[in-house]
């Protein structure tokens, strides 16, 4: 495989064998061919990942990683600027901040072109443009403490706790529910929460004290949690209508005893995250490493993958020879399911022997069965070819 | 009660211990908005003023995630005391509450230090939130080694994340004070600048010139921690025989190199950073540079020093009748004045001797006296304002 530097045409037609079993294999990008460090958090429309780049002067700025990249104009005298979300419109969200300084500010990205919203760090948004972050606003005690915010057509509205004093937006979805984590009373923890107005619910952990959700979408919500040996798992808490935790999920990491992470879901349910400090995919009840899902490399780790969206595009960080990178992994064609660059009967022959004796690998949808719809979606994928 | 050596110490029958029994008892959980009104108040400040990490632990480690942070309790009176115990002090770091997801330091941390570390735990058996220890030496407590690094939980890079610290009553369990204080960590060591080789990392870049230049074999020895060999005050290791102590070696290697580099101060190609300016203090923002205080790289990398033992001395610019800039033969991070009080404690750590030119530096001061700079409003730790003159090296 040839890492390119964001020729999106050119990486779309590469192919390449992997050994590696059945299973969604990607095409790398690499995002960052600036001079310093870059990461993607998140995805625009048509798949366009956003993130940050460290520009010339040293200093974080926003970026829309398309050919050529668009850099966002950092405002308000800020000196850092990243970008994390987008809504469906197509406008671009993030924190405008200065290292030393209390209090960070949204900012919104639109065809007008860059303007501060609120002062409050903008971390995630939904369809309709609601934004949920942290608010550093003083307290009557003079206290810049972080606390949970939403911010909704030129409101920002700071959220409750769950007794203690600080606690942050992570996430937010279409009916204006946030997650995120609270401190409890006199500081005792940090837990994982759900806002469904201003009032927290706490989400549970897998058996430890501490946790935090990260994405919701539907009846899922994600993110991490102590199990009772302290270490923090990647969690997925499965609600019902009313926002009530049914079942709480240990996604597994990459190891059993291991750390991780789910960081971002997309609507069909898939997972990634990071486990050891590698980029995951949880999918079928394991942590799958990205890093095996790629060719090899050289010079590359995928390390924290941070957002999928419906296409299966998967942007975050890593580290290329070194230097923290953003990266983008473009799935590889489906139908190709042996991966060696072509569709052809081999393909076929190789799906119907896994789905003959129910393999796993015959999972086309990655639904966690093995049943007819894997078949017409690969037959549907074959006879489309690539 | 173990009462600290702040002022007079006043002996505390049962009368006052019952008043004390009833301030506990009232409860100060939701505080009043005036610090000074309190009848406790603690301070925080971390050791170093900056610490640096690596950012990247697979081939080679100069240092790990390591933070100090030390909180002084003072329960405020006419003459007051500096508390030790009945409290129980906490830490936690609100926007940065764990760390295993930011840096690969525990996957290598076997290798490089012969540990297994638990997740989000570090050397100093210190987690991202926790209870500080009482050091009765120093008469604070301290949270030794908090493996933070400096990316916060949205993903965002910050050097300056504000912890915030609790103090309870272990009687009641209410909390009598808090306070926020920066527990600042960098990775902006640039030594991109010049080990730039197409196709290799840094690091191995690095490795080379080492194995080229001193005919070691550092690049089949990977992941290499530097002072295993050379010595480090730092890390506490004793390095080799007849190897440079690790500051000396960096030092005085690339002494002659920064021709090469041209920055408003290139001690920032090395030391966090363009980006960071950990140099922040009132020092820096009236003209006094990293070299007017610690010398040039000669200087530093003098083998005779004795590297984060001897540090530039206060006393070496300030002099002031009946005023002591530190201890004798003390550190200013280590020393005391004014009746057992933390010197940091009312100045700020090194390279943030207050008024910092970032707030959130200054959040601390302002809070407690509604201004910045050095904590000088008696009335932050007395009831009243004192009579006597203001004794500094008490």
């Amino acid at each position: 495989m040839k890492i390119t530097n964001k020729n999106l045409a050119a990486l779309m037609i590469s192919t390449l064998a992997i050994s590696s079993a059945a299973g969604q294999t990607y095409t790398l990008v690499d995002l960052g061919a600036f001079a310093g460090q870059s990461e993607a958090y998140g995805l625009a429309a048509g798949s366009v990942p956003l993130g940050s780049f460290v520009n010339p002067d040293s200093h974080f700025q926003s970026v829309l990683f398309t050919t050529p990249e668009s850099v966002l104009a950092t405002v308000g005298g800020y000196k850092e600027q990243v970008a994390f979300t987008s809504d469906a419109s197509g406008r671009v969200y993030g924190t405008s901040y200065s290292f030393g300084d209390l209090t960070p500010s949204g900012f919104i990205a639109d065809s007008s072109g860059v303007s501060l919203l609120a002062p409050f760090a903008a971390r995630a948004s939904n369809s309709s443009g609601v934004v949920a972050g942290t608010s550093y606003a003083a307290d009557s005690g003079l206290r810049y403490l972080p606390r949970a915010a939403v911010w909704n057509n030129g409101t920002l509205s700071v959220l409750g706790t769950m007794g203690g004093a600080t606690g942050q937006a992570l996430a937010i979805d279409d009916r204006g529910w946030a997650v995120g984590s609270s401190t409890t009373a006199n500081e005792a923890s940090s837990r994982p929460v759900l806002w469904k107005s201003t009032t927290p619910t706490d989400l549970g952990t897998l058996g430890g004290t501490a946790g935090q959700a990260t994405a919701i979408y539907a009846t899922r919500i994600i993110g991490h949690s102590q199990n009772a040996s302290g270490v923090r798992r990647a969690t997925q808490w499965t609600i019902d209508a009313s926002g009530n935790v049914i079942s709480r999920t240990d996604l597994g990491a990459l190891a059993p005893s291991a750390y991780s992470y789910a960081l971002g879901m997309n609507s069909t349910g898939r997972i990634v995250g990071t486990s050891k400090f590698h980029a995951v995919l949880f999918e079928n009840g394991s942590c799958v490493d990205l890093n095996t899902r790629i060719p090899p490399s050289a010079g590359w780790t995928l390390e924290k993958a941070w957002a999928i969206n419906d296409a299966g595009v998967i942007v975050g960080g890593g580290s290329y020879l070194g230097f923290p990178r953003a990266f983008m992994l473009l799935p590889n064609c489906s139908a190709d399911f042996n991966h060696d660059g072509f569709v052809n009967g081999n393909d076929y022959d190789e799906f119907a022997s896994l789905f003959d004796v129910a393999d796993i690998g015959a999972d086309f949808n990655h639904d966690g069965f093995v049943n007819g719809d894997d078949y017409d979606l690969f037959a549907e994928a074959f006879d489309a070819g690539c | 009660m173990n009462i600290g050596k702040f002022g007079r110490v006043i002996k505390m029958g049962a009368a006052a211990c019952a008043l004390l029994a009833g301030v506990a008892s009232a409860s100060i959980v939701g505080r009043s908005e005036d610090p000074q009104r309190d009848p406790y108040v603690v301070m925080a400040y971390n050791d170093l003023g900056m610490h640096c990490m690596n950012n990247d632990f697979s081939q080679m480690m100069i240092l790990p995630p390591y933070n100090t942070l030390h909180a002084q309790v003072i329960r405020r009176g006419v003459e007051p005391d500096i508390i030790e115990t009945g409290v129980t002090v906490t830490y936690e770091l609100p926007s940065n509450t764990h760390a295993t997801d930011k840096t690969n330091f525990w996957e290598y941390a076997p290798a490089l230090l012969g540990v297994t570390l638990p997740p989000d735990v570090g050397l100093g058996g210190h987690g991202m939130f926790g209870t500080m220890i009482r050091n009765s030496a120093r008469n604070d407590f301290e949270a030794v080694g908090i493996p933070v690094a400096p990316i916060d939980d949205d993903g965002r890079e910050n050097p300056y994340p504000l912890a915030f610290v609790t103090v309870k009553l272990n009687s009641t369990g209410a909390i009598i004070a808090q306070t926020q204080a920066v527990v600042p960590v960098s990775w902006e060591m640039s030594c991109n600048l010049c080990h730039t080789t197409p196709g290799e990392s840094v690091a191995t870049s690095i490795l080379k010139s080492h194995d080229r230049l001193h005919g070691t074999s550092l690049i089949n020895q990977q992941p290499v921690m530097c002072a295993s060999c050379h010595a480090d005050n730092a890390l506490g290791t004793s390095g080799q025989q007849g190897v440079p102590n690790l500051s000396s070696a960096m030092h005085l290697a690339h002494a002659p190199r920064m021709g090469q580099i041209s920055m408003e101060n290139n001690c920032y190609a090395c030391h966090p950073g363009v980006r960071t300016n950990c140099q922040r203090d009132v020092h820096a923002a009236r003209g006094v540079t990293c070299t007017t205080c610690h010398g040039d790289m000669a200087a530093v990398g003098n083998p005779a020093r004795n590297p984060w033992v001897e540090e530039p001395s206060c006393a070496g610019c300030h002099q002031r009748e009946e005023f002591e800039f530190e201890r004798p033969g003390q550190l200013f991070r280590n020393s005391t004045g004014h009746g057992g009080v933390q010197c940091m404690t009312c100045h700020g750590s090194p390279h943030v001797i207050g008024p910092a030119v970032t707030a959130t530096d200054n959040a601390q001061a302002m809070r407690l006296q509604n201004h910045t700079g050095p904590l000088n409003d008696c009335l932050v730790c007395h009831t009243t304002q004192p009579d006597e003159p203001f004794e500094h090296k008490r």
